[in-house]
């Protein structure tokens, strides 16, 4: 019923935006007709002649005017009296009789504009502001005034700009696939009154640029530059290296299963599914410490709101004196650090995303909590939850365990220790003290695991034998172990993935909401 | 052993499930072989290749046609003799078991004392081996170091202390604490509790985990600890229990007051019970009623508001610390 509604309502309304798509067609037409009369030609008094109209395409003019321009985030009462000059978006448009309200928008600061019929503004001029369509891009120029009584739905609510000129840069398209507001709506699953119109995710990723012009959007990605910035410069400050690996491989590096085959001249090569490989070859070359952020492709046909086949990875691996822990505790404290900056320094961007998509605030513990396999099997029997020494943990099993360590502990990151070694793969450091377990490890986000790894067995004899005892070919991972033949120091590592670490963090419902452009294996594009 | 397969296989020599067309000229006669049901004694050695009887059928066949046999008589009584000493057999096997019994309701004597005494050892035990404290990092508490010190023959508590999102920084007294309590040495031997301290956004000064609910109040803790072990600073035989009580009371509230005239109140309340004795409640061994008390005053920057009395059992409880 919902649905159909807005179907009839957006016909509605296209409708009307073609008749003014026309309308303003013919007055283009009119126009070019008669250059040397303005678009008002009908009527002879137009005091506004010159102040508003279509900016001709910029292409660089070295005759351009200079002028200033103020960013909408910048309005404030200190500007009040001041004629400055805005370009923006023109978000929304509404005529009343001699007036238009227009509201501004610039990512996710709004303003409201009016232009007045008045000596300087001429009826025409207000006819032409009220026909612009949404979405276009325009400059005013405009008094700031102070409005006492406040500008409801707007960001910069204690100012408005009483407009003088206006020009069209870059119109849109009248008809929009979908309507910004209905883009930003917040969900209130609790909320009867709300409306109910969503854009649904395809849609939305059909059109994503027009998606990505949300306040919600523009926060998600900005905190996810925010995600991969901190990334970077907790590890360089620690002194890691970062390098570049390739991501056309000759053989599958994992299990092989789910890799992209992409055909290269007269053969055929992968597309590389994790960077580990040359992450350990980096350390067998001394490189010590290293970090690589860059797309990992997985060939996996899983449609779930949590897997892509494309994403950024976030690896690590360094090299350890006597014990995986040093670099562990890293990694648990890396993590610590990015939450912090992000909770300090990203405060307005989670502000904006969680009135769209409400989530609890991220919780963590610093230093990071760290629970080992024995103990998390009892804390399960005793939510009666049975897991045999050796098995691994099921994706609702680790949700319920995440959800138990919320409740003892109240934090929603935890690193998971000492997994059984049967649940690795070959080249997993057995533990020295018990041979059924591993020197690995899981970090968990709201119960999601988010990052795995391990020790990693550096010699290559030990490797072959680990190897041979998993059944796998030893010829076809001939190059992996190859790397360790001429001395390697021991190592460990882990990597992450972006778009699943935003998406926790934030606590949202789709990995699809974290990927600028998404891909999965029913999307690949835009 | 799957003999049947290896066997090389024969024909049938004689074929008898074949449809057998039978001349129309003749009288036609039922057939008696399908008619087993109502067949009497003449029919029954006809047995066919067939027919599969099963084994209650075949024994009353049998038992019918034997009846007569000279055998049988000797048979019967045989059998009875076996009834006979099967019988014997059990009741000797039921004289057995009595006297069994007999054995288990003497030693059910002696079960009680081992009873008393895994008992006794399991309250010394009866915390879980992991607790998680919420502490508030403007009122930490204090009662945990002393408890550290004055329980470390019984009961190594062994604090690793984590922050919580909600806190942005450590202030300097919880800090103090903080390393107070992780880097005291712990003897080997005693039952080791890893105490998990989260110092945490709380409205309540402390709070603490056992089950799913929390339970909010430094006091409430000590009691819930002086009630599950067995040490010194259990006060349920006291005879003050009700006074102790009350008086932990007024130490959370002390904690909780928010005007200078109720917190000297309650340090009044102290004092008359403090008196001329050592300890809180008139006792000559620390309770957790000072353990409590000396928390709660050292939270609220008292010490120096103390009159002689009390400032001279203030620094004797310090002592319990450096000690």
């Amino acid at each position: 019923m919902i649905e159909d509604t807005a179907k009839t309502e957006s016909k509605k309304a296209a409708k009307k935006e073609a008749k003014k798509a026309e309308k303003a067609a013919k007055k283009a037409e009119h126009r070019a007709g008669n250059p040397s009369e303005n678009i008002s030609s009908l009527d002879e008094e137009d005091v506004s002649t010159g102040k508003y109209g279509t900016l001709p395409l910029i292409r660089s003019d070295p005759s351009s005017p200079k002028r200033t321009f103020t960013y909408l985030k910048d309005l404030n009462k200190s500007l009040i009296n001041n004629v400055i000059w805005v370009r923006s978006r023109l978000h929304a448009v509404r005529a009343r009789g001699k007036q238009c309200f227009i509201v501004l928008r610039e990512r996710e600061f709004t303003a409201q504009a009016l232009i007045n019929v008045s000596e300087t503004v001429s009826k025409a001029m207000v006819k032409f502001s009220s026909n612009i369509s949404k979405e276009s891009i325009i400059d005013i120029e405009a008094k700031v005034a102070e409005v006492p009584s406040g500008v409801g739905g707007c960001t910069q609510n204690d100012v408005e700009l009483i407009v003088s000129q206006i020009w069209i840069v870059s119109s849109s398209l009248p008809q929009l696939p979908l309507q910004i507001e209905d883009a930003s709506r917040p969900e209130k699953p609790d909320d009867e009154e709300s409306l109910k119109i969503r854009v649904n995710q395809d849609t939305r990723l059909d059109n994503r640029i027009l998606d990505l012009r949300t306040p919600t959007n523009q926060a998600i990605f900005r905190l996810e530059a925010g995600v991969c910035r901190l990334f970077r410069d907790c590890l360089t400050k620690q002194g890691f290296v970062e390098i570049h690996t390739p991501k056309i491989i000759p053989a599958a590096s994992e299990g092989g299963a789910n890799v992209f085959t992409v055909s290269y001249f007269k053969g055929s090569a992968y597309l590389a599914q994790s960077p580990q490989l040359y992450k350990q070859m980096a350390i067998a070359a001394d490189f010590d410490k290293v970090f690589t952020v860059g797309a990992v492709f997985r060939a996996e046909d899983s449609n779930t709101h949590r897997h892509l086949t494309e994403f950024t990875g976030l690896d690590l691996e360094m090299a350890f004196k006597y014990h995986y822990h040093e670099v562990m505790l890293l990694i648990g404290n890396l993590f610590t650090e990015i939450f912090k900056g992000l909770r300090d320094q990203y405060k307005t961007e989670i502000s904006i995303i969680n009135q769209q998509y409400p989530a609890e605030p991220f919780t963590f513990l610093d230093p990071p909590l760290v629970l080992q396999y024995p103990e998390i099997r009892k804390m399960l029997a005793e939510a009666g939850v049975e897991i045999g020494e050796e098995d691994d943990l099921s994706t609702p099993v680790e949700k319920l365990l995440g959800r138990l360590v919320k409740a003892k502990y109240d934090t929603d990151f935890y690193i998971l220790d000492k997994y059984p070694l049967a649940v690795r793969p070959f080249y997993t450091m057995p533990d020295p003290q018990n041979a059924k377990f591993s020197n690995s490890y899981d970090m968990f986000m709201r119960g999601e695991e988010i990052l795995s790894g391990a020790q990693r067995v550096h010699d290559a004899q030990f490797l072959t034998e680990r190897a041979k005892f998993h059944g796998i070919d030893i010829t076809k991972i001939a190059a992996y172990i190859d790397a360790f033949k001429y001395g390697c120091p021991p190592h460990a590592g882990g990597g992450i993935g972006l778009e699943r670490v935003v998406m926790l963090y934030l606590g949202l419902d789709n990995v699809r909401k974290t990927s600028m452009f998404p891909r999965d294996p029913k999307r690949v594009a835009p | 052993m799957n003999g049947p397969t290896k066997m090389y296989r024969m024909k049938p020599i004689v074929v008898h499930d074949f449809a057998v067309e039978l001349p129309k000229c003749m009288y036609r006669m039922n057939n008696i072989h399908s008619s087993r049901n109502k067949a009497d004694g003449t029919e029954d050695h006809v047995s066919l290749p067939n027919q599969k009887l099963d084994i209650f059928d075949q024994v009353k066949q049998f038992l019918k046609n034997s009846q007569g046999i000279p055998g049988m008589a000797e048979l019967e009584a045989k059998q009875n003799d076996i009834l006979k000493q099967l019988e014997q057999l059990k009741k000797q096997i039921h004289s057995l078991k009595c006297d069994l019994n007999i054995q288990n309701d003497t030693s059910s004597k002696v079960i009680p004392k081992v009873a008393q005494c895994t008992a006794s050892k399991r309250t010394k035990n009866n915390i879980p081996s992991t607790i998680v404290i919420n502490a508030n990092p403007d009122s930490p508490p204090y009662s945990l170091e002393i408890l550290q010190r004055l329980l470390q023959n019984q009961i190594a508590l062994v604090v690793t202390s984590y922050l919580h999102s909600t806190i942005a920084s450590l202030p300097d007294q919880a800090n103090v604490l903080k390393s107070s309590l992780e880097n005291f040495k712990l003897p080997a031997v005693v039952p080791v509790v890893n105490v998990s301290l989260i110092w945490k956004n709380i409205s309540s000064n402390v709070e603490f985990l056992i089950a799913h609910t929390p339970i909010s109040g430094e006091v409430n803790f000590l009691r819930y600890l002086s009630r599950s072990t067995d040490t010194q600073l259990s006060y349920d035989s006291d005879v003050k229990s009700n006074e102790i009580d009350s008086l932990l009371d007024q130490c959370y509230l002390l904690v909780r007051a928010k005007t200078k005239t109720e917190r000297s109140e309650i340090l009044q309340t102290l004092q008359k019970s403090l008196s001329k004795s050592q300890w809180l409640a008139g006792r000559s061994q620390p309770s957790v009623l000072d353990v409590a008390a000396y928390s709660a005053v050292r939270q609220c920057h008292l010490a120096k508001d103390l009159n002689v009395g009390l400032g001279k059992w203030y620094e004797r409880s310090q002592a319990l610390v450096t000690s």
